[in-house]
């Protein structure tokens, strides 16, 4: 029984870790450098690195509310909520990206863009997709890191004189600290790696809705392989390095 | 004085309903019941993390009920402790000053701290303390803001008997120095009396006696009640010309309590109130059948031709049973 389940286990580092370590077959250090120092890469991964991190900000300011609620009260809705969280996972990026542009076209998506802000083909569009895309998640995440936290804690807190602002801002989110970072620094990932929706809403604009998913997409289009192991190499080392900042925080934060 | 008045409050089946339940300042008073009684709903309507119904809590003459619980002015060691983890033992000692904008009382604190031990603690964390040393943390930090009364949600139900005995001491000096206005709610029995002045027994809802700690306790007035504390002497009683009958002891006793010729009632007799030998009248020959040494000398004794046994703490061949000794329970 162990034998299978530890064979399992490793069978998931023979994929991913194989899938990586095929890459290095096409891995050319000119080549990177090369993208390093292009301006249109520097663009792309400034583009992928902003968009990202103002994505997860805005995720972030819905998420934890929307978490606590989740997880501490029961409300009308409470369970559709709590079931459309995981709705950008379900529907493909694409799909999800077309339901994005499609919602521009109606009444209401065209006075916004007239009036308040344009999404269609725009950074402010790269930035909506990856926060449409990672909100669910950040909160899905938030929730179980409010889950975490026992509520005797927060009633004692309150009996001892804290208002509810007070207990939230003194007890609730310190303890939630982990879980919390941890939602961020993934929904950051995830958002840093989006590609089908901001493909489908912001395009694929040099210098300007160029993102880094989409260079490497652009470079094997036009079958430049190196390029495209040169991006992904990139794109790697900002997603993996974000995972190990995570657990170095969350083996650090008490 | 804490009084609560004609407070209903409904959840499901749940039903609890408090006519009228007074907390004397400066007193220990126990609330008892058995699991599922509704002290913990109680407990959370004192708090304000339930709404009642109707009724009302009157503090000092003022009705707290439409204060939230953080208004209350109430400190409150529940039955886990609830020390915050990420605070240091003197940041959770502080935690009700900062949340109520207060400045510290240098003076009581360092009180606080002597009477406690607490002081080389204070820079400590709850989780490398041990489980006395955060009753005391917990006891400390629901006093530092000088509450009005002090409410303990069964703190020391999970420790074992010297530190629970060594804790109780350190209440009641706590209670004694301090005037401290005290609910302790319990369902060990020696706790309540050894730390209350006064006691309630609560059962399925509402409150069946509320009494001086020692006189429930000896002198419970409910079937109920005298069943909850452990009474095993009841028996039934008819009244005769002097003195009452009882037939399960094939006996007739002279007696204080009067009742009526020919009236049935359930008298009841406390087993530290029986006495070895004999004396006047009352005295029952019999034999010893059991007797546990450890838990107070308790013992089994069979009165010749009797049909049950009376529980005694003294006596072996003669017991005597004082006039004084029966009273009656409903």
């Amino acid at each position: 029984m162990r034998r299978l389940f530890v064979a399992s286990a490793l069978l998931v580092l023979l994929l991913y870790g194989g899938l990586i370590l095929s890459i290095f077959y096409f891995f050319d250090a000119s080549t990177l450098w090369q993208s390093l120092t292009s301006p249109r890469i520097l663009f792309a991964i400034k583009t992928s690195l902003l968009a990202a991190t103002l994505a997860t900000i805005l995720a972030l300011l819905i998420a934890i509310p929307a978490g606590y609620a989740l997880s501490r009260y029961d409300f009308w809705g409470k369970g559709v909520v709590d079931s459309l969280l995981e709705f950008p996972m379900i529907v493909s990026p694409a799909a999800l990206g077309a339901i994005l542009l499609i919602f521009f076209n109606n009444p209401l998506g065209s006075w916004i863009q007239e009036h308040l802000i344009t999404f269609v083909f725009s950074f402010a569009g790269i930035v909506l997709a990856q926060f449409v895309t990672i909100t669910g998640v950040a909160t899905r995440f938030a929730k179980a890191a409010f889950d975490e936290v026992d509520e005797e804690l927060e009633r004692t807190a309150q009996v001892l004189g804290g208002s509810k602002s007070f207990v939230f801002r003194s007890v609730t989110l310190p303890l939630a600290k982990r879980g919390l970072i941890a939602a961020a620094i993934l929904s950051w990932a995830k958002a840093l790696g989006e590609f089908g929706a901001t493909l489908t809403i912001a395009g694929t604009m040099p210098f300007r809705t160029e993102t880094l998913p989409i260079s490497i997409y652009l470079h094997l289009e036009m079958a430049d392989i190196e390029g495209t192991v040169a991006l992904i190499v990139l794109l790697l080392a900002f997603g993996l390095g974000a995972l190990f900042v995570t657990k170095k925080l969350l083996g650090r934060v008490e | 004085m804490i009084e609560i008045k004609n407070l209903e409050y409904f959840q499901g089946d749940f039903r609890l309903l408090i006519d009228n339940l007074q907390i004397q300042a400066n007193r220990c008073h126990a609330l008892l019941g058995p699991s599922g009684a509704g002290k913990s709903t109680l407990l959370h309507l004192l708090l304000g993390l339930k709404e009642p119904r109707k009724g009302d809590i009157v503090v000092e003459g003022r009705t707290i009920l439409h204060l939230p619980p953080h208004k209350r002015g109430f400190g409150y060691v529940p039955q886990h402790l609830a020390l915050f983890p990420h605070l240091s033992v003197e940041e959770n000692i502080h935690y009700p000053l900062k949340a109520q904008k207060r400045t510290p009382d240098r003076a009581f604190l360092d009180e606080l701290f002597a009477l406690t031990g607490l002081g080389p603690l204070l820079g400590r964390f709850p989780k490398s303390l041990s489980g006395g040393e955060r009753q005391r943390v917990a006891l400390v930090r629901a006093l530092a803001a000088k509450p009005r009364l002090l409410l303990l949600d069964e703190p020391f139900s999970a420790l074992d008997p010297n530190l629970k005995y060594e804790l109780w001491e350190l209440l009641q000096r706590l209670q004694q120095e301090l005037r401290l206005t005290i609910l302790l709610i319990t369902h060990n029995l020696q706790e309540a009396f050894t730390l209350s002045h006064h006691c309630s027994v609560m059962q399925n809802g509402t409150i069946v006696q509320s009494d001086e700690t020692k006189e429930l306790f000896y002198r419970p007035k409910k079937l109920n009640v005298a069943k909850y504390l452990g009474f095993h002497n009841i028996f039934e009683a008819v009244g005769e010309e002097e003195g009452i009958y009882l037939p399960q002891l094939a006996r007739s006793f002279c007696s204080d309590l009067v009742l009526p010729k020919g009236q049935k009632r359930l008298v009841a007799i406390h087993p530290t109130d029986i006495v070895a030998g004999k004396k006047e009248c009352n005295n029952i020959e019999g034999r010893v059948e059991w007797r546990d040494m450890y838990h107070y000398k308790t013992g089994r004794f069979w009165p010749k031709g009797a049909k049950r046994w009376i529980e005694i703490r003294e006596g072996e061949e003669w017991i005597h049973i004082p006039p004084s000794a029966f009273f009656v329970v409903d």
